[in-house]
């Protein structure tokens, strides 16, 4: 009975770590909008606006919750779950530091690339049962972009499991320990996946904007034609639970990104824990930071990039890091 | 422990496969089809074969899902669309329903089924299937990616005649 409290415990224990990272994301991301934008942003609540997320979860879950009346009550309940359980199924399996894990899974990537792709069913019946034109035009558009952009997403990270020769996050930030170029004992370059797979993870980025959403690939929730696409007839906390679900995935690929391809918690004098943080957050502010900078593209524009450019680059990305292995080894 | 989680499963499992047989409409019958097909995958997870469990997850329950999710929603007519059943019972459903039965009946009956399970200990689940699918087994196993080559191809085919 002990060793299951245990195992539920550390479960909440990664639950709550990842849910304050998205609501710090929430309040960093209007931050840097405004900052952008050259104006304040959220400054009222707290000092510099610091309690905004708060305020803003409280406002939607005191705000009426309206089921519209042709839709299937059903369904439009359970869509919003299904599209936000998978970011939980997979904050239990990242690990933090060598030792700091909520479940040990030795095929942990695989498993974090599994979950993801239930995402796409909650969207789309999100999209089918609020009985609205937008929300069904949306839910398509969104299902069958992340469906085409996964594919390249997962195959994007083949080539750092085919160095590594393992599934497990751990042994793979394991192997990037130490430097890859070094002058004397003091490492110049550190031995991290992105120098020795720089196709893949430029490939990595590219999809992770696009499987969630982010500028410039937002064309599921494009504002000038569908509204607000998959979330249009959706209101107070099933619309939170929507977005929270896109910025924990997002929060998600950023930290599998730091473990595949950054050297996870490697790093100089620092804690390791804190290392692997600064990590994440630089990816998520670069995240942000092009979601303010770049237009929208058209969607046919998005299918042709995604199957004839990214798949076969990514397959060709595959050949190459097999052929040099071969070769070298 | 594992007992109880088990008989959770089986309960969610058999509920869900029922729905499947019942529901009249087309989306609330794939989705209660996810939860068996989910449940599956719990239980791989519950005998240790991670391995098959995440590949139950992402085949099965994401990939395939969500292509009959797309096609029962481009064909059928709108949202409101309801299968009808014929209520009208042929002679040809008892034939059918008896025959599946007394097959079924006979196979359980006469399988020698192993009683009790040891755990295999495997080094790396993955690498061992990995080598049994690519190193013993790869000429059939090739052979069935050409056959679903050949029915992809085909299908396209079909499908851009009109």
């Amino acid at each position: 009975m002990n060793d299951v409290i245990f195992m539920v415990l550390r479960g909440l224990i990664a639950l709550a770590i990842g849910l304050v990272n998205v609501i710090i994301y929430l309040y960093v991301e209007r931050k840097v909008f405004a900052d952008i934008h050259v104006r304040l942003g959220p400054m009222r609540v707290g000092k510099h606006g610091i309690l905004q997320p708060i305020a803003d979860a409280l406002k939607l879950l005191l705000k009426e919750d309206i089921i519209p009346s042709k839709a299937d009550r059903m369904l439009f309940v359970l869509a919003p779950v299904i599209v936000f359980a998978p970011s939980i199924m997979i904050y239990m399996v990242i690990p933090l530091t060598d030792n700091v894990v909520a479940n040990d899974l030795n095929i942990g990537i695989f498993y974090i690339f599994g979950v993801l792709t239930i995402v796409p069913i909650g969207v789309l019946i999100a999209g089918w049962a609020s009985y609205s034109k937008y929300s069904l035009l949306g839910g398509l558009r969104a299902a069958a972009q992340q469906i085409s952009y996964e594919i390249p997403l997962l195959l994007s990270v083949l080539g750092v499991i085919m160095i590594t020769g393992s599934m497990d996050l751990r042994t793979i930030v394991g192997q990037q320990s130490g430097s890859l170029v070094s002058i004397g004992n003091i490492g110049i370059i550190p031995n991290w996946f992105i120098f020795l797979q720089p196709l893949g993870f430029i490939i990595y980025f590219i999809t992770l904007l696009a499987d969630q959403f982010r500028v410039p690939f937002d064309i599921p929730e494009a504002e000038s034609e569908l509204v607000q696409g998959y979330q249009t007839e959706y209101s107070s906390m099933k619309f939170g639970f929507l977005q929270l679900a896109e910025y924990s995935n997002v929060l998600v690929l950023s930290a599998v990104g730091v473990l595949l391809f950054f050297g996870g918690w490697n790093g100089p004098v620092l804690p390791p824990i804190v290392w692997f943080f600064i990590k994440v957050w630089i990816g998520i502010l670069v995240v942000t930071w092009i979601r303010m900078t770049l237009p929208r593209v058209r969607v046919d524009q998005l299918m042709t990039f995604g199957w004839k450019l990214l798949l076969p680059l990514t397959l060709a990305n595959i050949a190459l890091t097999g052929f040099l292995q071969l070769y070298f080894a | 422990m594992q007992n109880i989680l088990f008989y959770i499963i089986a309960v969610i499992m058999l509920v869900a496969c029922w729905r499947v047989a019942t529901t009249k409409n087309l989306i609330h019958t794939v989705l209660a089809a996810f939860i068996v097909l989910m449940s599956t995958a719990a239980i791989f997870f519950m005998l240790n074969a991670e391995f098959l469990g995440v590949v139950q997850i992402l085949i099965y329950a994401g990939a395939i899902t969500i292509m009959v999710l797309f096609v029962v929603m481009l064909t059928t007519a709108g949202p409101r669309y309801e299968v009808t059943h014929d209520k009208k019972i042929k002679p040809s459903m008892y034939l059918s329903t008896i025959v599946v039965f007394a097959t079924l009946v006979f196979l359980v009956s006469n399988i020698q089924w192993p009683m009790g399970t040891t755990v295999l200990q495997l080094e790396d689940v993955t690498e061992t299937l990995a080598t049994k699918i690519f190193l013993e087994y790869l000429l059939p196993f090739e052979i069935a990616s050409i056959l679903l080559l050949v029915a992809l191809v085909g299908a396209v085919v079909l499908a851009r005649k009109e």
